[in-house]
Parts: C-alpha cells; sequence; structure tokens
C-alpha cells in the first residue's frame, strides 16, 4: 500500500491518499521522519524533532480514520512550525540562547488547531533569532538552502521553507514581520503566504513586533497554502488584533480562471532588479496576460519613500519593548539582533509616531492602487539568493537599515502576499513572484496565484540535495 | 529628529536597563543617526494631519485627511 516516495507528493494529493487509505498516517509521519534523518546534517532545518509524539499522534490518526473519523485535508499530514510558535511540553527556542531550555505549557492557537485538525507535528524549524531578518544568524546554526548548500533559504522562516523544500515535511508555519515567509519561499521556490493582519492569530508566536508580525503559511504549493490557510485563519479572542471576518472556502476559489483580473505593476517594487530576475519577472507578467488579466505599470512613489524607514523604525521600537523582560541576557544574542533591541530603546516616541503616520500614508496609496487594480504583481527580490551570510562584528544592522524592500510594505498595510515561484537562475537558484492584492481578500491573492502556478512548471520542481 | 550624540545613546541605553560596550554605543548611535537621517527626509509637514496607524486591524475607508 505505500505509495513510492510519498514525500514527493504535495499536501493535497497525500491527504487524498489518507482518505482513500492508499497510504496510513503512520506510513506517512514515518517517511517524513526518514527523510529528516537524512537530510537534517545537510541542511539543519530543525531545532528540535519529536518522533515519538509525532507516531503516536499518528497512530491516534490512523485509528479515528480507520473508525470512520476523517477530520478532513490535514489528517495524517506531518508538519512542523517556526521555533517561535508555542507548543505544549515540545521545546520553544526562538531561535535563541535565552530560550534554550524553554518547554511551553501551552499551544500557540495555530498549533492548537492544526492538531485539531489531525495533523502530525514532527519538530520545530530552525529560525533566525527571534525572527530577525537581515542575515542567516540562528544560535542554532545557519539553515542551508536545499536548491544549493551554502546559499541562503531566507530569513527568518529559514528552517521552514528549507524542510518543506526538501520534502521533509509538506507544510510549516513561520512568520513574517517585513518579507520572512516570503524571501525563504522565494529562495527556496515554495509558496509562501503572509495572510491579512487579524486572520490568523498570532497567540502563543514570540513577537518581534506586534503590529507588523504576521503569522504565514509555506508550502509546495498554492492549493497545499489554501488548506493550511484554512484551518488557521479566524478569530482568536486571545490576540488582541484577530480580526472577526467571515472565512470564505480558500481552496474552492482556486478556479483556474483569471480571466479580467486587473494586474497592477509597481515600478517602484521592482526598482534595481537584476536583469536576470527582471526577465523572469517579464515572462510571468506574459503568462498571466496570456490567462486573461490585464496588466499596466503603476506608481506608489509614497510607499517607496516611506515604507522602508517607517518599517524599520516601528519594527526595532516594538522590539525594544518586547525584548525589555530579557535585557539582562542581551550578551547572549547575536550582534545584528542585540543593535535592533538596543537602538529600539534609544528612538524617541516622536520618531515612532511619525513612522507610523508614514505608515498611513502607505495604507492609504496601496489601499487607492488597490481600488484601480485587483493585485500588485512584481519581483519578490532584487535578485536570486547569495551566499549564507552571519553577522559577526558591531554595526550589523545600520547596513539593514538601507536595504529597501518589496515585502515589507504589505506587513505595513496588513495586506495580503504571496511569493510563488517563477523560474530559477543561471546558477540554479530559485526566483520567485509577489502577488499582493486587497486587505482580507487573500482569495484573490491566492487564485491568480494558482492560475499562475498551474501554467508554468516550476512547482513540480525538486531540489537535488547532495 | 536631531541626531544623538554617544553620550545621550548611553544615556538612553542605561536607563532602558541595558548594558551596552563602547563599541556598541558607537554602532547603536551610527544606526539611530541612519534612521534619523531618513526620518529627516519625510517632511512633518505633510503629516501634521495624518492620524497614526498603531496597531488594530486596519479600517477600511477611513482617510486621515
Amino acid at each position: 500500500m505505500v505509495t513510492a516516495d510519498p514525500m514527493s507528493l504535495t499536501l493535497a494529493e497525500a491527504a487524498g491518499k489518507i482518505k482513500s487509505r492508499e497510504i496510513s498516517p503512520v506510513e506517512l509521519t514515518q517517511a517524513s521522519l526518514d527523510r529528516i534523518d537524512e537530510l537534517q546534517p545537510k541542511l539543519n532545518a530543525f531545532i528540535t524533532l519529536c518522533p515519538d509524539q509525532a507516531l503516536s499522534a499518528a497512530r491516534r490518526a490512523e485509528r479515528d480514520i480507520a473508525g470512520g473519523k476523517y477530520l478532513g485535508p490535514l489528517h495524517g499530514i506531518p508538519y512542523a512550525v517556526k521555533d517561535i510558535y508555542a507548543s505544549k511540553g515540545i521545546l520553544s527556542t526562538s531561535g535563541s540562547k535565552v530560550f534554550a531550555d524553554h518547554v511551553p505549557d501551552h499551544d500557540s492557537t495555530a498549533v492548537r488547531k492544526l492538531n485539531s485538525a489531525g495533523a502530525i507535528m514532527v519538530g520545530k524549524n530552525n529560525t533566525n533569532e527571534f525572527a530577525s531578518g537581515g542575515d542567516d544568524s540562528s544560535f542554532y546554526g545557519p539553515v542551508q538552502n536545499p536548491w544549493k548548500l551554502g546559499y541562503t533559504p531566507g530569513g527568518s522562516s529559514s528552517g521552514s521553507a528549507a524542510s518543506v523544500a526538501a520534502g521533509m515535511i509538506f507544510a510549516s508555519m513561520g512568520s513574517c514581520t517585513g518579507g520572512s515567509v516570503r524571501v525563504p519561499g522565494s529562495n527556496c521556490s515554495l509558496v509562501g503566504l503572509k495572510p491579512s493582519y487579524g486572520l490568523v492569530s498570532r497567540y502563543g508566536i514570540f513577537p518581534l513586533s506586534w503590529s507588523l508580525d504576521h503569522p504565514g503559511a509555506l508550502t509546495r504549493t498554492v492549493e497545499d497554502c489554501a488548506l493550511l490557510l484554512q484551518t488557521v485563519a479566524g478569530y482568536d479572542a486571545k490576540d488582541p488584533s484577530s480580526t472577526r471576518v467571515s472565512i470564505p472556502d480558500y481552496a474552492s476559489a482556486l478556479t483556474n480562471d483569471i480571466r479580467g483580473i486587473r494586474v497592477g505593476v509597481a515600478r517602484e517594487l521592482r526598482e534595481g532588479t537584476s536583469e536576470e530576475v527582471d526577465q523572469l519577472v517579464e515572462k510571468a507578467l506574459s503568462v498571466l496576460r496570456e490567462l486573461g488579466a490585464s496588466v499596466e505599470e503603476v506608481s506608489v512613489p509614497i510607499t517607496d519613500q516611506y515604507a522602508t524607514t517607517a518599517g524599520n523604525v516601528i519594527t526595532w521600537s516594538e522590539a525594544g519593548q518586547i525584548h525589555t523582560p530579557y535585557l539582562q541576557h542581551l550578551h547572549e544574542y547575536s550582534i545584528g539582533v542585540r543593535e535592533k533591541v538596543q537602538v529600539g530603546l534609544v528612538i524617541p516616541s516622536n520618531d515612532y509616531h511619525k513612522a507610523q503616520k508614514m505608515r498611513r500614508k502607505v495604507q492609504e496609496e496601496l489601499t487607492q492602487m488597490l481600488n484601480r487594480v485587483d493585485v500588485l504583481v512584481g519581483p519578490i527580490q532584487r535578485t536570486p539568493p547569495g551566499t549564507l551570510q552571519l553577522s559577526v562584528a558591531t554595526g550589523a544592522a545600520t547596513g539593514m537599515a538601507a536595504q529597501r524592500s518589496f515585502t515589507r510594505p504589505f506587513n505595513l498595510t496588513g495586506m495580503p502576499a504571496v511569493s510563488v515561484p517563477c523560474g530559477f537562475s543561471a546558477e540554479g537558484l530559485p526566483v520567485g513572484l509577489q502577488i499582493a492584492g486587497r486587505l482580507f481578500d487573500d482569495s484573490t491573492v491566492l487564485r491568480v496565484a494558482h492560475a499562475y502556478e498551474q501554467a508554468t512548471p516550476w512547482h513540480d520542481m525538486h531540489p537535488s540535495i547532495s | 529628529m536631531a541626531k544623538m550624540s554617544k553620550e545621550t545613546v548611553s544615556a538612553l541605553i542605561t536607563l532602558g536597563g541595558a548594558d551596552a560596550t563602547p563599541q556598541e554605543i558607537e554602532a547603536i548611535t551610527t544606526l539611530y543617526n541612519t534612521l534619523a537621517e531618513q526620518l529627516e527626509e519625510v517632511s512633518s509637514d505633510a503629516l501634521e494631519e495624518v492620524e497614526p496607524h498603531f496597531i488594530q486591524p486596519t479600517r477600511r475607508g477611513r482617510s486621515s485627511s
């Protein structure tokens, strides 16, 4: 009954085989654990593994399904979460030495929902320390890109992306403050969704910036992403920013029909892109046109001018507050994170409020733009992934302050944005396309991403890890 | 939005409850002053009537002006 190489299936395909009993949750979980055993020494994608709990949960899922209690498409599916998600009874380090022995007595809401849906948590993914992006630093060592060892998988949800891309698990929940789901998605040729702010509960996730953090999903296909979002979305009283909105059927929105969709390409969110990436984006735009979308160039000058500075000031001010209880451990932080926390203690309230005003202007501009077009499309990053970078000297964060990001504006506005694979560089490194949409219109973003994905071959390609 | 001296940065870090080495003070001063320069590029007049965004779920359809 065992399917050959079940870890090469998509989540949706594996779910179909579990439902039809072609494969059992125990077989699938064992296949996941075997793949992790094989590749973890090369990729370092996990901080903690929980094989005993996973197999126990898989046996329970197997009994339930055999007894007619099938819970849905995540039942029996091996998954993981970034190690900033609290998991009851399982080490949750936030990628830091400070929490090296921290075992929570509760689950984050996302973990609770996934476990309740019958998904099987096999471990906790490695992450940049405290989910702080900018380089590849983790107390537990850098994560490797499965497409090319020695290259960055993107951060901060680095282990989440590497483990899904390598076929160790079917899905992982990451988090995104400025691009930490979409950039790893792009670097590892995955779908990386930052849902609308307030759609997925932040409860139990160690924060970097309260107002910019978004839990997000990393999967191999858009359909898998829709299934994961369906499970974790929804109001949660434990998260003060959780929003009461009706939750549509995300998978049913994946119709492959995007005729009449208006695509805007913001010239500022494409500026400075390498020729190689720009050509891949141009080809992607041609595919969207062939699928019946209209494509027009638009301009968002305020976003271009304000988003980077506002994002840095807000993130680091909030991080300074968040880390205040741990300041006695600051010497145990990596240099880059320590500097961000220290500058957060210095930034005057005047600056913070000005940054929040700038954020409002970005929100207004992008809201107006998204009244004119249905989605904004462009590159995730200017270049393909580079080699791993670790900060080892003071001054690390200053270089990060000047880096303009194509992903961060949508953290400032809370609008949904996804990375979908759009090809490979000459060196064989993945490149991602960003599709962003109106607040709480995650369905349209996924619909456009899915139509593009199904018209292109990238989602069928897997890394050969040597 | 004025730039800060190393002494001011050092005092604020201490007030915030943290320690920092002289090298770190130097780096934080440079980092803060980089942010301050970036903020100065945006005219405060252009933001005078704008309500800050803060943390609440985004309110749709609300204009700042």
